[in-house]
C-alpha cells in the first residue's frame, strides 16, 4: 500500500502550487482529484465521477438553506432591518469593552437554533454581522474574524445536522447529543466574548460612551420588526411550523415583506439585484462545495483517512491522550472535507472502539464537532473562509488574518471540553439520558 | 492500496457503520469467500457516502461492488421493476424471492438491464427487514393513520400508496426527521424498527406498530468486469460464500430486530403494536386501487400476475 | 470583433434565468409549508425534489455568469508581489488549467449523459436527471469561451488587475 505520508502530500502540494497560481477553488480541487486518479492511487481513473459527482452533492435540501440565508442576510442589509438591530444592540452594550463584537457573538447563539450548518450560517448571518460591524467603525478583517470564529457554535448549539448524522451513525442518542451540546456552545461563546473584552481592553479601544435610556427605549421601538423575526423563526421551528431548512426561506419571506409593508423602501430593481448577488454567491460556494466533494470521494477511496484512524488509535490508550488527538486529527481533516462525509467515514471505525478504550460517545461525538467546526473556519481551504469572502468586500487573505487570534478561546473551549467530560455529559446526565 | 480493478481484493461498499448486521454478512461474506478459496481472493468493506454515490463508483469499478436498497436501482435502471420494493406488494419473503427469480433473474430480467445499462449485477438479496408505522398512537387499522402527517421518503409509489390509505404525506428529508418528530411537523414515519432505534426516534415517538408493509432488502452487486474476470469456480465460490453469509445474515437481522423491539419496550416505555395485532389485510385492500394503477401503467407485470407468486 | 456583445447578451441571460430560478425556488419552498396545513387534493412531496433540481441547475447557470464576471473565488496573494507580465503569464497558465477541469466536465458529461436520460426524479417522472447533464456539458462549454475572451483581454492589456472585484453592491 502507498505511503499515507506520500499520499498526503499528493492530495496537498499540488492543490496549494494551483492557489499560488490564482487556479480558482472549485477547480483546483477537481483537478486534484483528477490528478490522484490519474496516478492510480486513489480510486480507478473514470471521468463520470466528476457528472455523478456534481450531481448528487448539489442535489441536497440541507444545501439549499444556503441561498435562502445568504438571500434574507442581503434582505435585512437593503431595507434597513439590520442598522436597527444593531442601533438597539449597541444602545445596549455600549459601555462594554469590545461592544458589537458581543453582539455579533451574541447573534450567532440566538440564531444557533435556527440552523445546523455552518457555512449557511456564515453566509447568511455573516452578511448581517459584518455590514453592521463595518458600518459602525469597525475593521473589516476584525468584524469578519468574529463573524466566522461565532459561525462555529451554530451547528453545536442544536438543532444540528452534522450531530444528526453522528447520532445515527454512532447509535448515540440524538437527544442526549442536542442536550450535551448546549453546554460547549455556550462555553465558546462565551470564551469569544472574554477573549474580545481582553482585546479591547488592551487595545485601549474599549468604549468610555455613557449608557443613555432614552436611546436604548428609541431603539429598541425601531428594531422591534428586526427583532421579531428571530422570534418567528425559532418560534415556528420549535412549535412544528416548519423545519430549520424551511426557516431558511421563512427569513428570506419575512424581509421581503417588512420590505414591502413596513420599511416601504423595497423596489422590484432592488430585489431583483439581491436575486442576482445571491444567485451569484450561491452557485459560487455551491461549485465550491460540490468540487469538495469530488475531492473528498477520492480522498476517501484513496483510503488515508482510514488508515490515519486505525494508526491514531494504536499510539495511546489513554483517553485524553486521544482525545486530544482526535481533535487535531478533525481539526486538519475538517478544512480538507465535507463534514458529513468526514462523519460518516470515521465514526464507523471509531465507535465500536470507544467503550474499551473508555470514551463517552456523546462526549466524543461533542469534542468532535467542535474541531470539525474550527476546521471549517481554517486557512487555507476552510469553506467557511469563502463563504465570508463572498458576504463580505474583503479578500480571503485579509480574512483568515482575521479569524486567526479567534483560534486562542476556540481552541481553549475545545481543551476545555476534552479535560472536563462533565461540561458535555452533565446536561444529558440530568435528563437521565446518559 | 488497490484501484479497486487489481489484485484480488475487492472492495464492497455498504452505507452502514462496521457493526450494523449487514456489514457483518458482507465480513462474513469475505470470510467465507477466503477460505474456500485459500485467500486468493478477498473482501474488503469501504465506506464513501449514499447509495448514488456506491452505484456510479460500481459501474466505473473504482469500487468492486455495494450492497444497496432495491429502490436506488429500479429507481435509476428500470422503473418498470419499481414493484420489488413498493409497499403492499411482497407479502413475506418467500414471495420476494419467486419475484425475484422471476422478475430479476430470468432471460431478460431487470439483472441483464442493470448489466447491459450500469455494469454490475445483483448476485444476492438479504432480508433487510420489515418497515412499520410510528406514531403517537396505535396504527392497527388504516382508519388509525386517516388524516395524520406522515412523513414517508421521496418514492411517488409509497407516498402514493399511503395517500390511497389516507394518511397525508409531508415531506422531510431523513436529516431532519427526528426534529420534524420533535416539534410536530410531522406525527407519524414509518420505517424498519432499527430506524427507529439509530435515530433515536423513541424519544418523540410512542408507539411502533407493526404494519409489515414493506419487506425490504439489501441487494449484493458486483462490477460485471471483474465478475467476468474470474473463472468459473471463482464464481462459484464468489457466489455460495455470499450465500451462506445471507442465509446468516438473514437470521442476525431477525434476531436483532427482535432484541430491538424489545429494547425499545423495556427501556423506553415504547409500546410495540405487534402483527398479530394489525389487520395487515386491510391496508392492503385499501391501498389497492392505487397499487392496481401503478401495475397497469408503468411496472412490468399485472398485479393478479404478482399476487399469483405469492 | 463582434462577439464582445452576443457574450455579453449570454451573460445577461445567464443572469435573469438564474435569478428566476432562485425566486422559483423560494416559492416552492414556500409552498411546501403551505401545503403541510392547507389540505390540497395533490400530493405534495415533489416540492423538495424539484426544489433540489432547480438548486442543481441555478449552481449551474451560475458558473460561466460568476466566470465572466470574474467572480469565482481564487486565493491570489503572490500574484498582487509580481510584475504585470510576470502575472499574465501565471493567469494564462491557470487559465490553461481551469480549460483542462472544463473539458474534463463537458467530458464527464458525455460519458454519463444515456444513463442520466433514463433516469427520472422519484414523483416528479418527466423530470430527467439528463436534462441536467445537458445543461452541464453547455455550461462548462460557455466557461471555456469566456476564459478564452478574458485571456485574451488580458494580453490587449484590456483588463487590468486581475482580482478586480465587480462592485456590485446596491
Ligand atoms: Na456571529
Ligand atoms: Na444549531
Amino acid at each position: 500500500m502507498t505511503d499515507p505520508i506520500l499520499l498526503a502530500v499528493l492530495f496537498v502540494v499540488p492543490l496549494l502550487v494551483m492557489y499560488v497560481f490564482g487556479v480558482h477553488v472549485a477547480f483546483a480541487l477537481g483537478l486534484v482529484s483528477a490528478l490522484v486518479m490519474l496516478l492510480g492511487v486513489g480510486p480507478m481513473w473514470t471521468v463520470n465521477t466528476f457528472a455523478n459527482q456534481m450531481y448528487s452533492s448539489l442535489n441536497s435540501f440541507t444545501l439549499l438553506a444556503i441561498p435562502f440565508f445568504l438571500f434574507a442576510g442581503r434582505m435585512m442589509n437593503s431595507i434597513g432591518l439590520t442598522d436597527d438591530i444593531f442601533d438597539f444592540a449597541e444602545a445596549l452594550v455600549r459601555p462594554l469593552p469590545g461592544g458589537l463584537g458581543h453582539v455579533n457573538v451574541v447573534v450567532s447563539i440566538i440564531f444557533s437554533g435556527m440552523s445546523g450548518a455552518a457555512v449557511a450560517d456564515a453566509a447568511g448571518l455573516g452578511s448581517i454581522e459584518y455590514e453592521a460591524m463595518t458600518s459602525r467603525g469597525y475593521d473589516g478583517s476584525t468584524a469578519a474574524g468574529i463573524t466566522g470564529a461565532s459561525s462555529t457554535i451554530g451547528p453545536i448549539i442544536p438543532p444540528s445536522i452534522p450531530i444528526i448524522v453522528y447520532g445515527v451513525t454512532a447509535q448515540v442518542s440524538i437527544g442526549a447529543l442536542f442536550l450535551a451540546g448546549i453546554v460547549p456552545g455556550l462555553v465558546m461563546g462565551l470564551g469569544l466574548m472574554a477573549f474580545i473584552t481582553v482585546g479591547a481592553l488592551r487595545s485601549g479601544t474599549a468604549s468610555v460612551e455613557s449608557f443613555s435610556l432614552r436611546e436604548l427605549f428609541e431603539s429598541s421601538v425601531r428594531a422591534l420588526p428586526g427583532l421579531i423575526a428571530p422570534a418567528i423563526i425559532i418560534g415556528g421551528i420549535a412549535t412544528g411550523l416548519f423545519t430549520p431548512t424551511e426557516a431558511a426561506a421563512v427569513a428570506g419571506i419575512y424581509a421581503v415583506a417588512l420590505g414591502g409593508l413596513y420599511y416601504r423602501n423595497l423596489d422590484p430593481s432592488t430585489l431583483w439585484s439581491i436575486l442576482g448577488d445571491t444567485f451569484e454567491d450561491t452557485a459560487v460556494l455551491t461549485l465550491i462545495i460540490a468540487f469538495a466533494n469530488v475531492y473528498g470521494f477520492v480522498l476517501t477511496i484513496s483510503g488515508l483517512p482510514t488508515v490515519l484512524t486505525e494508526q491514531l488509535l494504536t499510539i495511546s490508550s489513554e483517553p485524553t491522550v486521544l482525545l486530544l488527538l482526535f481533535a487535531l486529527f478533525f481539526l486538519i481533516l475538517g478544512t480538507f472535507m465535507e463534514t458529513i462525509a468526514i462523519i460518516m467515514i470515521v465514526v464507523p471505525i471509531v465507535a465500536p472502539i470507544l467503550p474499551q478504550i473508555g470514551i463517552d460517545p456523546i462526549h466524543f461525538g461533542i469534542v468532535m464537532m467542535v474541531a470539525l467546526m474550527i476546521g471549517l473556519i481554517s486557512p487555507p481551504f476552510g469553506v467557511v473562509l469563502f463563504a465570508l469572502e463572498r458576504v463580505t468586500d474583503l479578500d480571503i487573505e485579509d480574512i483568515i488574518r482575521g479569524i486567526i487570534p479567534y483560534y486562542v478561546p476556540l481552541l481553549g473551549a475545545l481543551v476545555l471540553l476534552i479535560l472536563f467530560p462533565s461540561a458535555v455529559l452533565a446536561v444529558p446526565r440530568y435528563f437521565g439520558l446518559v | 492500496i488497490g484501484d479497486g480493478t487489481s489484485g484480488d481484493n475487492f472492495k464492497i461498499a455498504a452505507t452502514f457503520g462496521q457493526d450494523h448486521s449487514q456489514v457483518q454478512l458482507l465480513e462474513r461474506w469475505g470470510e467465507n469467500l477466503s477460505n474456500e478459496t485459500d485467500g486468493s481472493l478477498s473482501i474488503e468493506y469501504v465506506s464513501l457516502g449514499g447509495e448514488e454515490d456506491h452505484i456510479s463508483a460500481t459501474s466505473s469499478g473504482s469500487i468492486a461492488g455495494h450492497g444497496v436498497a432495491m429502490t436506488a436501482l429500479t429507481q435509476s435502471y428500470g422503473t418498470e421493476y419499481g414493484f420489488l420494493e413498493a409497499p403492499f406488494v411482497a407479502e413475506d419473503w418467500e414471495h420476494f424471492q419467486a419475484l425475484m427469480d422471476e422478475y430479476v433473474y430470468g432471460d431478460g430480467g431487470f439483472n441483464d438491464q442493470l448489466i447491459e445499462d450500469a455494469n454490475q449485477r445483483i448476485l444476492g438479496s438479504a432480508f433487510r427487514g420489515l418497515r412499520g408505522t410510528t406514531a403517537n398512537k396505535e396504527v392497527s387499522e388504516p382508519s388509525d393513520i386517516e388524516g395524520v402527517k406522515m412523513r414517508l421518503p421521496e418514492f411517488e409509489t409509497w407516498v402514493n400508496s399511503w395517500e390511497e390509505i389516507g394518511a397525508e404525506a409531508t415531506p422531510v428529508p431523513y436529516d431532519e426527521l427526528y426534529q420534524a418528530l420533535q416539534t410536530g411537523v410531522v406525527s407519524s414515519s414509518e420505517g424498519p424498527i432499527a430506524q427507529f432505534v439509530d435515530s433515536s426516534l423513541y424519544e418523540v415517538q410512542t408507539h411502533f406498530s407493526q404494519t409489515d408493509h414493506l419487506l425490504q432488502t439489501q441487494n449484493w452487486v458486483i462490477n460485471e468486469d471483474r465478475w467476468q474476470g474470474l473463472d468459473e469456480s471463482e464464481q462459484e465460490a464468489m457466489q455460495t460464500a455470499l450465500d451462506e453469509a445471507i442465509e446468516w445474515g438473514n437470521e442476525e437481522t431477525r434476531s436483532q430486530a427482535d432484541e430491538l423491539l424489545q429494547m425499545v419496550q423495556d427501556e423506553h416505555d415504547v409500546t410495540v403494536v405487534s402483527s398479530d395485532d394489525v389487520n395487515q389485510d386491510a391496508f392492503r385492500s385499501a391501498a389497492e386501487p392505487q397499487l392496481e394503477e401503478f401495475f397497469s401503467d408503468r411496472w412490468k407485470p399485472s398485479l393478479e400476475d404478482v399476487q399469483s407468486l405469492a | 470583433m463582434s462577439v464582445r456583445p452576443l457574450l455579453d447578451r449570454i451573460e445577461q441571460l445567464l443572469g435573469g434565468l438564474g435569478k428566476l430560478t432562485l425566486a422559483t425556488m423560494g416559492v416552492i419552498v414556500g409552498l411546501q409549508i403551505i401545503f403541510r396545513f392547507v389540505p390540497v387534493s395533490f400530493p405534495s412531496v415533489w416540492t423538495t425534489e424539484v426544489a433540489r433540481y432547480m438548486l442543481v441547475f441555478m449552481t449551474l447557470t451560475g458558473v460561466p455568469y460568476a466566470m465572466r464576471r470574474d467572480n469565482h473565488i481564487s486565493v491570489r496573494p503572490l500574484l498582487r508581489m509580481v510584475s504585470d507580465s510576470i502575472r499574465n503569464l501565471m493567469i494564462s497558465l491557470s487559465n490553461v488549467l481551469v480549460v483542462v477541469m472544463c473539458s474534463l466536465m463537458i467530458l464527464s458529461g458525455f460519458s454519463v449523459l444515456e444513463r442520466t436520460m433514463l433516469q427520472s426524479l422519484p414523483t416528479v417522472g418527466w423530470l430527467k436527471v439528463g436534462y441536467l447533464t445537458v445543461y452541464l456539458i453547455v455550461v462548462f462549454g460557455l466557461c471555456i469561451v469566456f476564459i478564452f475572451e478574458q485571456t485574451a483581454r488580458i494580453w490587449t492589456g484590456e483588463a487590468t488587475e486581475p482580482d478586480a472585484r465587480v462592485v456590485d453592491d446596491d
